[in-house]
């Protein structure tokens, strides 16, 4: 399975993450949104959730592939030859962390919305999609810039306010992770 | 008076991993430089070129070079402005007309680009040129192997045999023999111990993710479930340690040290900067690791936390528990 080219659907799954990102915002967590599209279908969907669960790791795209091997657990589905196929639609750029999991479980289509200047994987600080790495797993094709005014917004609207989990109030800015 | 494993313990080589830069070769650029032949204008001389040609990108390098020859003459070198194509000798004596009367012909020297940061790279930079050169305490402490002291060392050494427990609890398991503890280096209070779970079920469950959440559950959240059978640990804050508005309560691995077996992988070194670990100490190194071998993570430009690792802990035990492995 390929990228699909065409753009009102690539748009309207990138419209299916804001959901989330939105989500996010709301239960006063980073606005990262994401879902995990399998043969034309929603198969995990995932939003930032660090402050609910005190883990720092707690980004949308690992959240999401919780969820996915959840699934390949229950369907007794081959997880290697699911994550394969799956194209992953982030509002943001995935960051190191989450950029180098994806590999490790395969994923080999991405497609994000803006830049993740302070963590960037997937070119802004490193180039983890692609670096060569044979170990951690196949490398992976990104789309960007897709809806990324919008995300920026949503970036912008959270920074704005506050982060009621730091415990010092001047680190709530500077701190965050997305 | 150090018993037989103490000395074992003392000799023990707890190498720091730190930004290339400190271990950088001294980079050089091309300068004007004149030679200065009436000492008493030197004040005016430095004046003039400290305006008109400021020598903002490398505000170490002294600009007056005095050299003793053998005669015991002293030659007074000066830099006049860094090297460039369209800044010519003609163009810069054009500029110093009114020093004509006290400055020899102008040549072209190599200067030391930045500043140095350790005594070693001071030493390179000054056979070129002098420079001034702040010395980082900590930084000589780590490159000279006395940052730690015998007792810290031995705490150290005494985390890290914890970290291999768990490995070898994985080894029976057939799991990655990859063992994680997380300490509170204030109190040396173990808050997570874990190992390696990705052969598993979860191909993310790598021995620092799973401590990472292990530390979650502590402050009473976390996402991961375990079961008893797992061997996991980790510590129970009461009530009023997770007071997430007090100031000295645990947020994330915030002043936290993690000892690992072996060198984290990208994803992990990444997990522990959104984290806010202090510290890293690992034994095997892995050829695609983040800290040191692939990568440094942990000093990656651009990011907005740093951490200290440390490597060669019992790495010789560490490399060990990979034999007949899988
Ligand atoms: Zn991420
Ligand atoms: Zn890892």
């Amino acid at each position: 399975m390929t990228v699909p080219q065409d753009k009102s659907s690539i748009d309207s799954w990138m419209l299916k993450s804001f959901e989330f990102a939105e989500e996010a915002l709301t239960n006063n967590e980073v606005p990262v949104g994401c879902i995990l599209v399998w043969k034309d279908k929603i198969l995990a969907t995932g939003r930032n959730e660090v402050n609910e669960t005190k883990n720092a790791t707690r980004h949308a795209e690992i959240v999401a592939i919780d969820k996915v091997l959840e699934y390949c657990e229950e369907h007794s589905e081959d997880k290697t030859k699911v994550f394969s196929e799956i194209t992953l639609y982030v509002t943001v750029e995935p960051c190191i962390m989450c950029a180098a999991a994806l590999r490790s479980v395969g994923v080999s289509k991405v497609v994000y919305g803006c830049k993740n200047e302070r963590f960037g994987g997937c070119g802004s600080v490193l180039n983890i999609h692609t670096d060569t790495l044979h170990q951690l797993g196949p490398s992976f094709q990104c789309v960007d810039d897709v809806m990324a005014d919008e995300a920026v917004q949503l970036l912008k609207t959270f920074y704005k306010g506050e982060n009621t989990n730091a415990p010092d109030g001047k680190r709530k800015i500077k701190d965050n992770n997305c | 008076k150090p018993d037989e494993s103490c000395m074992k313990c003392d000799s023990m080589k707890i190498e720091p991993v730190l930004h290339d830069k400190y271990t950088a070769l001294v980079e050089l650029v091309d300068a004007y430089v004149c030679q200065l032949t009436n000492k008493k204008r030197t004040s005016d001389l430095l004046r003039f070129l400290s305006t008109k040609y400021p020598l903002s990108e490398h505000p170490h390098v002294k600009r007056v070079k005095s050299t003793k020859s053998t005669d015991n003459t002293t030659t007074v070198q000066v830099v006049i402005c860094e090297h460039s194509a369209d800044l010519t000798c003609d163009v810069i004596k054009s500029t110093l007309t009114e020093f004509t009367d006290c400055i020899g012909c102008i040549g072209v020297v190599k200067i030391p680009s930045t500043a140095p940061l350790t005594r070693k790279q001071y030493e390179v930079a000054t056979q070129y040129w002098p420079v001034n050169f702040y010395e980082n305490k900590i930084i000589t402490q780590l490159l000279t192997d006395s940052y730690f002291n015998y007792d810290d060392k031995e705490i150290i050494q005494q985390h890290m045999k914890e970290a291999i427990d768990m490995a070898l609890i994985a080894k029976q398991k057939q799991m990655m023999p990859v063992g994680a503890v997380i300490v509170d280096p204030v109190t040396n209070r173990v808050i997570a111990k874990c190992y390696d779970k990705r052969s598993g079920t979860h191909p993310l469950q790598h021995a620092t993710m799973v401590c990472v959440d292990l530390v979650a559950k502590s402050q009473g959240a976390g996402m991961w479930n375990y079961t008893t059978d797992d061997k996991f640990y980790n510590c129970e804050m009461k009530e009023d340690e997770i007071n997430n508005d007090s100031k000295s309560g645990p947020y994330l691995c915030t002043g936290y040290h993690l000892y690992i077996t072996q060198e984290p992988c990208v994803m992990c070194a990444m997990a522990l900067v959104h984290s806010r670990i202090q510290r890293v100490y690992y034994g095997s190194k892995h050829i695609e690791g983040a800290l040191g071998s692939k990568y440094k993570i942990h000093v990656q430009d651009g990011l907005n936390h740093h951490y200290q690792v440390f490597n060669g802990v019992l790495s010789e035990i560490c490399d060990q528990l990979w034999t007949d492995y899988g």
